[in-house]
């Protein structure tokens, strides 16, 4: 009972230097997300359809419907910056938008800003040097979440020419 | 509000110190949610996100999850280390009134820096989180601390199963007439509306005022501080007031008997 103070003590000091260590160490969500990033596959989680039609990836209507929610319209190129700014090239080399891109809470928010004070918010699911799933929440009367999976251009060009 | 400690403690002195701390809670967690994305007056969720990433394998997150558990910890850390050690020092109006203080600069501080210097950075979001979490721990700590943890205001779990219990208990004939059951439930369902209050006006303030709404909640929190330093000045005052009169009273009377005693004097050499 009386090493329990000293023994508290040097517990937060060991979990203090645990975290230092992971902080210089670890890869900030904000360095990770910076590269080229191709869109590989785009589902709609939770569907209220027959999953044997769908098959958990989301009917072409339904996807045109969303997309014009979205007001990102087709699969593109997404290329962060580091200074806050991301292009999203169209794969069918329609007109490219740069807007601004900021990481939130602990790196979970992803928020893309329009110039017309127009707002899109997603949930950062997995961000990881080469692939990055990411969820758009609808506000509509619609049961699930869109989730989009990215892989990392640079890396997939690297690992190709190996 | 904050002088009196522990069992000294009114009713009436929780149900303010809880009202006014709660709203500014409920204040803090809205704005926070609003610009940071994240919950900063409760931590519950953060250990279940810090499990989350730990599993996940998230160090760089888990660390920022975990620092900021202990920066809340260390704000009431902070609030109970003054409050038991300034009280022989510093007065223990003082040392009550210590963490509120330090909550102040923190609010102010996250307010100044969000309306003259963020850019946005991750960095910066992890930094105002860690310090509103901080705040909010002074302010727990407090107010757990000089309630004997009769007032914890800036989470509404705990809060909620003690009020579904105190409920429970007006079932029973025996206690609908308990004052202690009465006044737990006037305290809790207090905070309780004070801290939606809070959130609420926050969230109809923020769209128009946006950053300003600190200093809204710095102007909450130092009603808090100068309630009961106008109570202890006003008292001084009645103290002084009432002492000066009685030695006055004293003072005269003291008078009419040297008087007395000098015309009896008086007398006895005339015969």
């Amino acid at each position: 009972m009386r090493k329990t103070a000293p023994f508290a003590y040097s517990l937060i000091l060991i979990v203090l230097l645990c975290c230092g260590t992971a902080l210089i160490k670890g890869d900030s969500p904000e360095d990770l997300i910076v590269g080229k990033w191709e869109e590989v596959d785009w589902n709609f989680e939770r569907i209220n359809v027959d999953s044997t039609e769908v098959n958990g990836n989301l009917l072409a209507y339904q996807k045109n419907e969303l997309y014009n929610n979205m007001i990102i319209h087709q699969g593109e190129e997404w290329e962060f910056f580091p200074k806050k700014k991301l292009t999203l090239t169209p794969k069918d080399n329609s007109e490219e938008k740069k807007i601004k891109w900021y990481l939130k809470g602990r790196g979970n928010i992803l928020e893309l800003r329009y110039g017309d004070d127009v707002v899109e918010s997603y949930q950062v699911h997995k961000l990881t040097k080469d692939t990055m799933v990411i969820y758009y929440n609808f506000d509509l009367q619609m049961r699930g979440s869109v989730k989009i999976t990215f892989k990392k251009v640079e890396e997939q060009d690297y690992a190709q020419k190996i | 509000m904050l002088r009196k400690y522990s069992t000294h403690r009114t009713h009436d002195d929780n149900l303010k110190l809880g009202a006014l701390t709660a709203f500014s809670a409920g204040m803090v967690n809205v704005i926070s949610v609003i610009v940071f994305f994240a919950f900063t007056s409760n931590i519950t969720g953060h250990y279940a996100v810090f499990a989350q990433e730990l599993a996940k394998g998230n160090w760089f997150q888990a660390a920022i999850v975990i620092l900021w558990i202990i920066l809340f910890f260390f704000g009431s850390f902070t609030s109970n280390f003054v409050i038991i050690h300034g009280n022989k020092y510093i007065g223990r109006y003082l040392s009550h009134a210590i963490p509120i203080i330090l909550e102040i600069i923190c609010l102010l501080v996250v307010g100044i820096y969000l309306q003259g210097f963020y850019t946005e950075s991750l960095q910066e979001t992890e930094f105002l989180v860690g310090l509103l979490l901080f705040a909010m721990g002074l302010q727990n700590g407090l107010t757990a601390s000089i309630s004997n943890s009769a007032v914890k205001t800036t989470h509404l779990t705990g809060l909620t199963t003690d009020l579904a219990i105190a409920l429970s208990m007006m079932t029973k004939k025996h206690y609908r007439k308990d004052e202690k059951v009465i006044e737990k439930i006037q305290l809790l369902s207090s905070i309780m509306f004070f801290y939606v209050l809070g959130g609420v006006i926050t969230g109809v303030l923020y769209n128009t005022i946006q950053n300003y709404t600190f200093y809204i909640v710095c102007f909450f929190l130092t009603i808090i501080i100068l309630y009961d330093y106008y109570k202890l000045t006003v008292l001084k005052y009645n103290h002084k007031k009432l002492f000066s009169l009685r030695q006055e009273a004293r003072e005269s009377k003291n008078n009419i008997q040297e008087e007395q005693n000098n015309n009896i004097t008086e007398k006895n050499t005339c015969y």
